[in-house]
């Protein structure tokens, strides 16, 4: 954490060598690094459903499941929701859920679905946590399902994936600022490596600007549901959906800044995944109007 | 290199414009057409509050906000709730970096419930100074401008001092930075979330904007203008990069003591070029830390560019466009990407005059 790294600036990016500096492909900005690593693949799950949320931005339980029970079967290609929590999670797991607790936060109503369809899929109550906290929350867990809230985040960009385990490291204030970029490393501390089985973001009412504090301008119904089990890839394709809202609302490009360095430095620092959308295939299900992705 | 640093002359129309400016600020009549003229809306006395209390824990010498126990069909719910720096981050995780990034002193939360109507959240940042209230509400000039109180900068006011949209109403008032945040956006929301925001500022002062968000040229030539609707005031780097990405690290020696402002420049296809040029100008303690700065953004930036620039002011190009900075006085004016020499370098001189005018007046 504490050698002097070269800081990359915004000449990095315009002259395409912010990989150089920094090890990281460019986001948003047309270019994509992917010299020098082998072709790699991810599979990304769109579920959405325009009757997920009402008119005033309230959670329709029924429909959740529904949404949630298609987003599993075709993240794991079972044939019954079931079958798919049986092969992303074991009875004798410990499952920690671990949602965004406030700020724009994970709905209620997708946690409380998740903890169900677990328990039907033969994972008893009594092993199934909220596991949102310090390190030895996610010590405590074998298997981790990971439920973000799909968020722009002034001071990294996006802060949706990477940036929902900082607790789990035990210093979160390590990683803010020019560090942010590491928030990839914390998914290969010892009580977290290896150990999520899903990324299931909550793109039910995302917000596109002005992240973490709610401001409703950038809020709106998206109504969808991302998940898989490449994390960075998941990241990759929220941040997507998130550009692409901004230029609807600016009807220009307007990029995220910061650039979200974290995302980036996840793939080729960290090797969490691939955040290459040319590498991301995304199943799509549902509502498919102004997918935006 | 550039001319050495000193009073140059603005152009004609960029001089017009801010000698309009300064001398409207001087007669508190700032005319709508400078930096900042924004349409407001007067809103009308519709749900004003009753039995209002005050806020006990405002220091002794500010207008205590007389919040009301109920408005419309709301009742607050607990007592107000106060979180000093330490407690920031528990409250609302890394935005609290925001706030700090100004000169925070510390925030109080109302809560008020409605059975059917949705909850409302009023969150009262107590900030160092006027400015850094305005600082927090230049991050977005986005939504609809409101004018609270009939009076309070009323006919003079580059800048907007309360602004409303979907729900969520923010309030610059002297040093208190408001949100109110409505769960649910209604016309009954809207108006008790704009008597709430009434009663914030009533009796209280309405100080100018920043010195700094005010003196820079709006018209700089035919076809380039600021861009007064995106113009940030700031003192960190973090604030910096969540408006104009820069570097990961702070490379101009930003903080608390510093002043700066961010605006972009139009530039209109009739000229031959299109997009925005960027100017940042900080505003440091003393022209020796401002040189200071200026060679460390050099060393770090402008690195490996054969520059030609010399230790107070250039221009040099890079891979966006052209760079042009000078000193003036306390100040360092930077420009970025201009699409040429010509164009950086004239922006960069119309901004410098505009400061040497400024340091002048205000010293």
């Amino acid at each position: 954490m504490n050698e002097r790294r070269r800081a990359v600036t915004r000449r990095d990016f315009v002259r395409g060598t912010a990989s150089a500096a920094a090890g990281l492909s460019l986001f948003g900005l047309g270019t994509v690094d992917g010299q020098g690593r082998a072709p790699r693949s991810a599979v990304v799950v769109l579920v959405r459903d325009r009757r997920a949320l009402n008119a005033v931005h309230d959670v329709d339980t029924a429909v959740l499941r529904e949404m949630l029970a298609d987003t599993v079967m075709r993240v794991t290609g079972a044939a019954t929701p079931r079958d798919a929590w049986r092969s992303l999670v074991r009875p004798d797991d410990v499952v920690g859920l671990v949602a965004t607790s406030h700020l724009n936060p994970t709905h209620d109503e997708v946690v409380t679905s998740v903890r169900s369809a677990l328990q039907d899929a033969g994972v008893s109550p009594d092993r199934i946590r909220i596991a949102q906290g310090g390190p030895e929350k996610a010590e405590a867990c074998s298997a981790l399902i990971s439920l973000p809230a799909l968020k722009a985040h002034w001071l990294t960009g996006i802060g949706t994936v990477m940036k929902n385990y900082i607790t789990f490291s035990g210093h979160p204030s390590h990683y803010h600022d020019e560090n942010n970029d590491r928030l990839g490393e914390i998914w290969l501390l010892p009580q977290v490596k290896g150990k999520t089985r899903l990324v299931l973001v909550d793109a039910l009412r995302p917000l596109c600007d002005k992240g973490p504090q709610p401001d409703p301008r950038y809020m709106w119904d998206y109504k969808g549901l991302i998940a898989g089990t490449d994390p960075v890839a998941v990241e990759a394709v929220s941040l997507e959906i998130l550009l692409a809202k901004r230029a609807s609302l600016r009807g220009e490009p307007w990029p995220l800044s910061p650039p979200p360095l974290c995302l980036a430095m996840a793939d080729r620092r960290y090797g969490l995944g691939t955040c290459k959308l040319d590498e991301i295939r995304i199943v799509r299900s549902g509502w498919d109007e102004e997918a935006l992705v | 290199m550039l001319t050495k640093p000193g009073k140059l002359p603005c152009s004609r129309a960029a001089s017009l414009l801010h000698m309009r400016l300064v001398l409207a600020l001087i007669a508190g009549s700032a005319p709508a057409s400078v930096l900042g003229g924004f349409a407001v809306t007067t809103e009308g006395t519709m749900g004003q509050p009753q039995r209002p209390t005050a806020v006990s824990t405002a220091r002794p010498t500010e207008v205590q906000p007389k919040l009301p126990q109920t408005i419309a069909g709301w009742k607050r719910a607990g007592p107000t709730r106060r979180i000093e720096t330490a407690a920031i981050f528990e409250y609302m995780d890394g935005a609290g970096e925001l706030y700090l990034s100004y000169r925070f002193d510390h925030l109080e939360v109302i809560e008020y419930r409605s059975d059917t109507e949705g909850d409302i959240l009023v969150e009262l940042y107590w900030m160092g100074s006027s400015d850094d209230a305005f600082g927090l509400l230049s991050g977005d000039w986005g939504g609809e401008a409101v004018q609270l109180s009939p009076t309070a900068g009323a006919g003079r006011d580059p800048f907007p001092r309360a602004l409303y949209g979907s729900g969520l109403l923010r309030v610059w008032s002297d040093d208190l930075y408001a949100r109110i945040l409505a769960t649910r956006e209604s016309t009954a929301t809207r108006g008790a979330v704009l008597a709430l925001g009434r009663a914030i500022t009533e009796g209280r002062r309405s100080p100018r904007p920043p010195l700094l968000a005010t003196v820079l040229p709006v018209n700089v030539k035919p076809g380039l203008g600021a861009r007064a609707d995106r113009l940030c005031f700031l003192r960190s780097h973090l604030v910096l990069n969540s408006v104009y990405f820069l570097s990961q690290r702070d490379m101009l020696d930003l903080g608390p003591s510093v002043e700066a402002v961010f605006v972009p420049y139009e530039l209109s296809p009739g000229g031959g070029h299109k997009g925005t040029v960027k100017v940042l100008v900080v505003r440091y303690g003393a022209s020796a830390i401002a040189r200071q700065a200026l060679a460390g953004f050099r060393a770090t930036y402008l690195a490996h560019t054969g520059s030609e620039g010399g230790t107070e002011s250039g221009a040099e190009r890079i891979e966006d466009g052209w760079v042009a900075y000078r000193v003036v006085g306390r100040s360092l004016a930077l420009v970025f990407e201009g699409p040429d020499r010509d164009v950086a370098v004239a922006l960069l001189e119309a901004v410098a005059s505009c400061l040497t005018d400024a340091e002048v007046s205000n010293e």
